[in-house]
């Protein structure tokens, strides 16, 4: 017989102050400057990494895109250019942090962090190319890689905290 | 005892790490590296990855180009200034492209994602990376 999935009230609460937290740190983001096009910190990252190591990736895999889909929405700027940079973005860093944490098992989470924060400029970096359909965009793409592994190393540090603390450990023994 | 544990446990990280820096300082260095240029340079303005004026030579007078494209709803002052190229003003949001300032040299480039609109620095019959549309 199929074992039915079954959702503790705990993770549902979980999982929905995660989403909160990730579109707020998304929308906060959105109005920092950017000092090189395309470049953003990443920390709405935190959260899709801190949740990729305490539950299945479906559920990470879900904030990200929910993330994604509703900041646009607060903004104003669904289905419109910064839209596609986000969901470019996002796709390719979790498809990469995916691959790093479940195949690269000698990796930890910074590892892991350090390769989503340069996937995720990547992906901008190709939706650009898609967009404006020139491959000399990738002239940007050393500039923001560097900035990408600082603030990759950075949230990395912050999810490695959050990850050993008792709120956290207790809910992953749930 | 405890930088060698350390170590030990974030050795994969740290070679992620230098790995992905080289990486980035090694396409810095390819994109920076000074280029023997024969020849005038000039600057190719793209929509959609297809010419919409005529090259502009950099070392000509200061002179200002007007990019109008009604159908797309794309308005652009490009400037020479100096034997350099700018964006003067644009009717995009974020003005990103506006603000990257003036470029120069060879591989250098001004991008307006919204516009669709990318600006490059070749000599004529250059077929480098960076005038080879997609």
């Amino acid at each position: 017989m199929r074992k039915a999935r079954t959702f503790s009230v705990h993770r549902i609460a979980f999982l929905a102050v995660m989403l909160a937290l990730a579109i707020l740190l998304g929308y906060v983001e959105s109005f920092i400057p950017n000092w090189v096009p395309g470049v953003k910190p990443g920390l709405a990252n935190l959260v899709v990494l801190i949740l990729l190591y305490m539950f299945p990736f479906y559920d990470a895999l879900l904030i990200s895109l929910l993330r994604v889909f509703l900041v646009a929405l607060l903004r104003g700027t669904i289905f419109q250019l910064p839209f596609y940079l986000s969901l470019g973005g996002a796709i390719l860093s979790f498809a990469v942090m995916l691959f790093a944490k479940y195949v690269l098992r000698f990796l930890t989470v910074y590892g892991v962090s350090l390769l989503g924060a340069y996937a995720h400029g990547l992906g901008q970096l190709l939706v650009t190319a898609w967009i404006t359909e020139t491959w000399s965009v990738f002239y940007y793409f050393p500039f923001i890689s560097l900035i990408s592994l600082a603030t990759g190393l950075a949230t990395a540090f912050l999810a490695d905290r959050l990850l050993q603390s008792t709120p956290i450990q207790r809910l992953r023994e749930e | 005892m405890k930088v060698k544990d350390f170590f030990q446990k974030h050795l994969g990280d740290l070679i992620t790490g230098v790995v992905l820096v080289s990486l980035s300082c090694g396409l810095m260095a390819y994109y920076l590296w000074p280029r023997e240029v024969t020849g005038d340079l000039y600057a190719f303005v793209r929509h959609d990855g297809e010419l919409v004026i005529d090259p502009i030579v950099l070392s000509g007078v200061d002179q200002e180009y007007t990019v109008s494209l009604p159908d797309d709803g794309v308005s652009m002052v490009i400037a020479r200034e100096n034997h350099k190229v700018r964006v003067k003003s644009s009717n995009c949001y974020g003005q990103e492209c506006v603000r990257m300032g003036a470029i120069q040299t060879s591989m250098q480039e001004i991008l307006c994602v919204p516009n669709h609109v990318s600006i490059t620095i070749a000599t004529l019959g250059n077929d480098d990376i960076s005038v080879v549309p997609i």
